[in-house]
């Protein structure tokens, strides 16, 4: 029986052995980021607001039995919602944005423009909620 | 709380020292860095993001903003004529746009809080047009203006919002206006004598009251016109 020292895949040099370790460190942390990205995501995709769960916050914050559908007119001549619904809509927003860690905002230049305004429906409103989120968790 | 931009000096502080001096607890906003207590936010109400870090702050801590109290301002007397760019610019940017930016970015507090007061300053210049004063009196009567849009706003949530615009007062935004000026202009008042500071604290407590809820989108002239 041989000597364990003359086992030749345990036989390793001091150079070898640091070789090894360093390369162990290295997978260790790509491993651990890999870990806290996929922990990011996750979370992210908890968090992401529904179309419904934002037509529920309209009807809660306007205490309104209105009709709202994915694509309902927030803004604009065919709107449900008047300017004090749609305050109040922002600030419930922001509430749960700041639960999420990070402030909505909704002052941005896109947010009233008519054509890719984000108030134009509950569906693309939850769309630039679910942005914003996303860009804080990148 | 009460929320004063402009806080640590002129009408700002006096306003500030007054408040504080009945009880109420106050928060100043201005550039300067200099602070007698924790509730100093240095910070350019110019500055969009700053302000919007503030509100951020103000906002996680929870506290519950009853008044917004904007005083921050800066003066220039010059003919349009030799008024240079970069003046125009920043009285503009400071009296009329920094006054913007505090109300939007304010307001959600007052409107969490179930209602309050909005308090901006204007001039009684802007009634008495006088020579001399265009560019400052643009940047207030924008203000006027503002405030009376804003009012119809928030009125739905209980919050007011309204200008004093006062005449001449002892304090720094007076430097550099001759004493004739300061004559031309009191004597246009209604009531012919310079104001003290007194005159604007008790206004602006006067607004702070339960029984004011119901003035809202007003320009209430100091000293009359």
């Amino acid at each position: 029986m041989l000597p364990l020292q003359n086992v030749p895949l345990l036989h390793a040099t001091a150079d070898n052995r640091l070789l090894f370790r360093v390369s162990l460190l290295f997978a260790s942390i790509a491993l651990a980021r890999a870990v806290i990205r996929y922990n990011k995501v996750l979370i992210t995709q908890t968090r992401m607001i529904t179309t419904q769960e934002l037509i529920q916050i309209i009807k809660d914050v306007t205490e309104d039995d209105i009709e709202l559908l994915p694509d309902s007119s927030l803004v604009g001549g065919g709107s449900i919602i008047d300017s004090m619904g749609l305050v109040q809509i922002c600030l419930a927003l922001e509430e749960r944005s700041q639960s999420d860690g990070f402030s909505f905002d909704w002052t941005s230049e896109k947010a009233m423009s008519s054509l890719n305004s984000i108030f134009k429906n509950p569906d693309t409103l939850a769309q630039e909620y679910n942005r914003q989120l996303s860009a804080i968790h990148k | 709380m009460i929320i004063v931009t402009g806080g640590s000096s002129g009408l700002g502080k006096a306003i500030t020292e007054d408040l504080r001096r009945k009880g109420e607890n106050v928060a100043t906003i201005s550039r300067s860095n200099y602070s007698e207590d924790n509730k100093h936010f240095s910070c350019d109400i110019t500055n969009y993001q700053s302000l919007k870090e503030v509100y951020l702050h103000l906002s996680n801590c929870g506290h519950k903003i009853r008044a917004l109290i904007n005083c921050a301002g800066i003066a220039s007397m010059n003919l349009a004529i030799t008024t240079p760019p970069l003046t125009t610019e920043r009285v503009i940017r400071t009296n009329l746009i920094g006054t913007i930016y505090a109300n939007q970015i304010f307001a959600p507090l007052l409107i969490r809080n179930k209602g309050g007061r909005i308090i901006n300053f204007s001039t009684i210049a802007v009634h008495l047009g006088l020579k001399g004063e265009s560019v400052y009196v643009a940047s207030k009567a924008g203000v006027e203006g503002f405030s009376r849009v804003f009012a119809k706003e928030l009125a739905p949530f209980n919050v007011t919002v309204n200008c004093i615009a006062p005449g001449p007062i002892k304090t720094n935004l007076l430097k550099g206006i001759s004493d004739e000026q300061i004559r031309n202009i009191v004597n246009n008042q209604t009531i012919s004598q310079i104001m003290q500071p007194s005159a604007i604290t008790e206004m602006v407590t006067l607004l702070l009251r339960d029984e004011s809820r119901n003035i809202t989108g007003e320009v209430i002239n100091v000293g009359g016109v």
